[in-house]
Order: C-alpha cells, then structure tokens, then sequence
C-alpha cells in the first residue's frame, strides 16, 4: 500500500471516529430523560422490565463511551498514529475538563442539596453523562480544529 | 503548550523532500493533522518525534527547529 | 543570586510542594467524617452555625485543593520550571486517574442505588472527596517518583 493511500485510510477512519464520537455523545444526553423515567420507576417501585432494561443499557452505553474517549477506540490497533502525541495531548486536554466540570458539578449538586429538597438519585445518571460527554465533545473539537 | 516559542522550518524541509504532509505522516507514524499542526507553530513535538522528523528528511534537529528568542 | 542557588531554591519548592500535597490530600480525607455528621445534623435538627462551618470548609477546601492541582500552587507563578513539562506530564496522568476513578464510582453509586437504599447526604461528600483526594495523591506520588 502506497504511503498517501495509507494517510488517506487513516486520515478517513479519524474522522469517521471523530463524528462516531460526537454523535455518541449527542445520543448519550438525548437519553436522559428516559433514563431519568426509568432511574424513578427501578428505585422506588422496583420498575418494570423494560425500566431495568433502560438502566442497563444507559450504564452499559456510558461503560462503552467511557473506554472509547479513554483508548481511541479499536481502530487505533491498527492505526497506532490515531494515538499520537497530537491525539494524546488532546485527549488529555478533553479529560481535564471532563474532571473539572463534574467534580464542580458534584459540588453544586451537594451544596443544592443542603439547601433545598432535592431527589439527588434524579442528578446521578446526570452527572454521569455530564462527566462522558463533556470530554467527548471537548476531544471531538480539539481533533476537529487540526484538520 | 512551552514556555518559549519554537521556530521551525518542517515545512521548508518537507517540501525539499518532495512529500506530503500526508506521506511524512506515514514515515514518522503520526497523522497527518500533526504534522501540519508542528508546522504551524500550534504543536510542540516530543524530542522522539522531532528526532523522527529530522531522520525522515535527512536533516539535524536543530536545521528543522530552533527556540524562537 | 548565583544559578545553583536559583535551581536549589526550585527544587524546594517542588520538593515542599509535594510534602503538602500528600498533607492536604489525607487532611482533606479526615473531614469526611466532621462533614458528613454535619449533613446528618442538619438532616435531623435543622441547620446550625457549627455545621455550616465543617461543611462550608469542607467545600472551600475542596476547591482550594482543586485549584492547587490544577495550577501547582501560587509560587508556580513565580518559578514556571514548577510546572515544566514533566509537572504537566505527572498532573495529566494524575487528572487522568482522579477522572477514571471518579466516574466508576459515580457510575457504581447509580447502580447500588438501585438495588439498595443510598443515603446520598452521606455519599456525596464521599464522592467528593475520593474525586479530588485520588488525583492529588496521585500526583503527589508521580512527582515523588521523579526525585529518585
């Protein structure tokens, strides 16, 4: 295989993840509110199947999401330059703010809660996804501005 | 990304060479959005990926980068 | 002031800056009791001024180390060699570890959450804690590894 055919497959699957990765994310917080549903029904009746089910997948999801934003991905494999300096530094980049934001988040989160009535059972699933796809899409960005 | 700015001439080298960004990608194993990012100023190479760089394109280091004063 | 003298007054400070992170880091961790009698309290005799002050300093402490992690401290400002490369490699991998760790435990919280009852008053500053307890020690023990 010549050189730039290898650059172009390469250039081709890093940008192919970089939308995988925004649209993972998009779809994670569109999941919300199900979840949410779902969250209420399992802790406080026991839930229906299809509530377990939800809860299941949305952890499963976030598992998913959570190794894809912290490995690259599987392609990457093959690929070992879709883990290079540029990536890693962004990848770094994306990981620090995902911690900042959450940890910030969690703070609020407590300090609302001994201020007002709050069903904090309702902001985990919340903070989950806050603390997936805030690094997703800060990752997705930074790949994007290189190119 | 440093403390002091870092001039460099990869493009200049690379284009000498007659590559690509793309091609000097695959010789140095980094994508190609990397390199073009070192030749902008906007990246600071590792000292391995620098070294990698000046040997694909049969320079010396410091003919490709230079601390800016 | 002569060089040796200027790269002996840094190494100090590094030096000392990592004897304080590890202080901080199990300070902070040993108010996580104070803090959750607090939440406790407040839960069952309404808010007293001693109440809001542990959790009030809980909090400010929190951020406080927070902010230490994240910029090295007020005398990086002066020394930029106290946040070097190998400083910003160490707190990457650091913050790298505390956000890993952080959100499992978010994650495995949910999930017990569903199965058991969950005193989230009592969690929450648990939560709180490990997230910013594990990536300062963490970066203490990383910086630690450089002096040998």
């Amino acid at each position: 295989m010549s050189e730039s055919s290898q650059a172009n497959d390469m250039e081709k699957v890093l940008r192919r993840r970089n939308r995988v990765m925004a649209v993972l994310a998009v779809v994670m917080m569109s999941l919300q509110g199900a979840v949410l549903a779902a969250t209420e029904h399992v802790t406080l009746n026991g839930g229906r199947a299809v509530d377990k089910v939800q809860v299941g997948a949305f952890v499963v999801f976030a598992l998913a999401l959570l190794r894809f934003i912290l490995t690259g991905g599987r392609r990457s494999r093959k690929y070992p330059a879709m883990n290079d300096e540029l990536v890693q530094a962004n990848r770094a980049s994306a990981l620090k703010l995902g911690y900042v934001v959450t940890i910030l988040a969690l703070i609020g989160v407590y300090v609302a809660m001994l201020l007002t009535p709050l069903d904090v059972f309702k902001y985990i699933p919340l903070l989950i996804t806050f603390g997936i796809v805030v690094p997703a899409l800060r990752f997705s960005l930074l790949e994007r501005k290189g190119e | 990304m440093g403390d002091l700015a870092l001039k460099n001439r990869l493009k200049e080298a690379r284009t000498e060479h007659g590559l690509t960004q793309a091609e000097l990608a695959v010789r140095v194993s980094v994508s190609r959005k990397t390199i073009n990012t070192v030749e902008n100023g906007v990246f600071v190479p590792s000292t391995i990926l620098a070294l990698k760089l000046a040997e694909a394109l049969g320079r010396k280091v410091e003919d490709l980068f230079q601390l800016a004063q | 002031m002569s060089e040796p003298s200027k790269s002996f007054d840094v190494e100090y400070e590094i030096k000392r800056r990592r004897k304080g992170l590890f202080v901080i880091a199990i300070v902070f961790t040993s108010m996580l009791g104070g803090v959750i009698a607090a939440t406790d309290d407040i839960a069952s005799h309404g808010v007293r001024a001693i109440d809001v002050f542990r959790i009030g300093a809980f909090i400010i402490i929190a951020l406080g180390v927070l902010i230490f992690v994240l910029t090295g401290g007020p005398r990086a400002f002066r020394h930029p060699a106290m946040n070097d490369e190998l400083v910003r490699a160490n707190r990457a991998k650091a913050l790298r570890l505390g956000y890993v760790v952080f959100v499992l435990s978010t994650m495995a919280i949910y999930v017990s959450s569903l199965f058991v009852a969950v005193d989230f008053s009592e969690v929450l500053p648990v939560l709180i804690t490990v997230g910013i307890a594990v990536p300062t020690l963490s970066f203490a023990i990383l910086e630690q590894n450089g002096e040998k």
